[in-house]
């Protein structure tokens, strides 16, 4: 059950991250989560936390202008800190807007993380047997983290 | 030492996995939590590894109070003595990013002209694959690796074009 709750926290860390608010409403968002607490999801532990967390971020919501822009948490200050953030993207394999990626990249140089792509990343591998990422990527960082990006998409 | 602090699969098909590509500790909107993800995503930096194994059991400690749990795991190069569980060696850039989470299963629908001999690495490493998913012996991981690096050198960015190495893993008590 906690592996729900920790699905539901990256679930609402991303719809935060990536504004879909902004696509769905306030309302949408709001109908979203309390769907998802009726599923009684995670433990108790986990369903207080994304309790906070979820109160936290619809805080922020509140505070700020609706964008298509990716909304940088206030506690990402650091190169770790925005690596580890990253990887909500890896997870869910959903491409975010060319501005989002240009965002993404341009904090990365600000955070003095590198941003590569070759252009077989870009395409997407067309390996099997495990070997692929097959959906157009950048990496970041030198954990190489998967940022899904849309088709056609060039590092500015 | 080097250690690395993981959790969940990434690849949720193949939640048997304890290779290197999986979830870290995650930021959670908790005040006792928070000193320690702050620590943790800090020191761990770009790469994601950590060597203060005293913190990072307290990290484990404190997230499992909360019901996400994870564990600390050993990274080693080379095969050591040691009292701690063996896993498994997992193939995997030095970011973490493994080619056996999945347990060598396609996703990719692309048909090309290496499907065959993709067909066959499935086929045939699958079976030498751990309950971890892992490698359990040198010499399978070696001809994996080798067959890794030919299929890199003859159809450049068919797989990704990381450097992937062999990585011995135990679990840390």
């Amino acid at each position: 059950m906690q592996l729900w709750g920790i699905y539901f926290c990256n679930f609402v860390h991303f719809y935060y991250a990536t504004n879909t608010i902004g696509k769905k409403g306030i309302k949408g968002f709001a109908s979203d989560i309390k769907n998802a607490i009726n599923l009684k999801i995670g433990v108790k532990g986990a369903d207080k936390t994304t309790t906070q967390r979820l109160k936290t971020n619809l805080q922020l919501f509140a505070e700020k202008e609706t964008s298509s822009t990716l909304n940088l948490p206030p506690y990402i200050d650091n190169a770790g800190k925005f690596v580890n953030w990253t990887k909500q993207f890896e997870k869910v394999k959903v491409p975010l807007t060319t501005e989002q990626v240009d965002e993404l990249v341009a904090l990365a140089k600000k955070f003095g993380v590198k941003v590569e792509a070759s252009a077989s990343d870009l395409a997407g591998h067309t390996g099997k047997a495990g070997t692929n990422w097959g959906i157009p990527h950048i990496h970041i960082g030198e954990a190489r983290v998967h940022i899904p990006v849309p088709k056609g998409y060039q590092l500015p | 030492m080097k250690f690395r602090i993981l959790g969940d699969s990434i690849i949720t098909s193949n939640s048997a996995y304890k290779g290197l590509y999986r979830e870290e500790p995650i930021y959670i909107e908790d005040d006792e939590l928070y000193p320690f993800w702050d620590w943790y995503a800090t020191e761990a930096g770009d790469g994601g590894y950590i060597s203060d194994i005293e913190k990072a059991k307290k990290l484990v400690e404190m997230y499992a109070k909360k019901g996400i749990y994870y564990e600390i795991i050993r990274i080693e190069e080379q095969e050591i003595s040691t009292k701690n569980c063996f896993l498994g060696i997992d193939i995997c850039t030095k970011g973490g990013y493994s080619l056996l989470a999945s347990r060598l299963e396609n996703s990719n629908t692309t048909k090309t002209e290496m499907d065959g001999i993709f067909e066959l690495i499935k086929v045939y490493f699958q079976a030498k694959l751990n309950e971890h998913s892992l490698f359990a012996k040198n010499e399978d991981a070696d001809l994996f690796l080798k067959v890794i690096n030919e299929i890199q050198q003859l159809r450049p960015g068919i797989i990704e074009e990381d450097i992937f190495k062999k990585y011995y893993l135990y679990k840390q008590e």
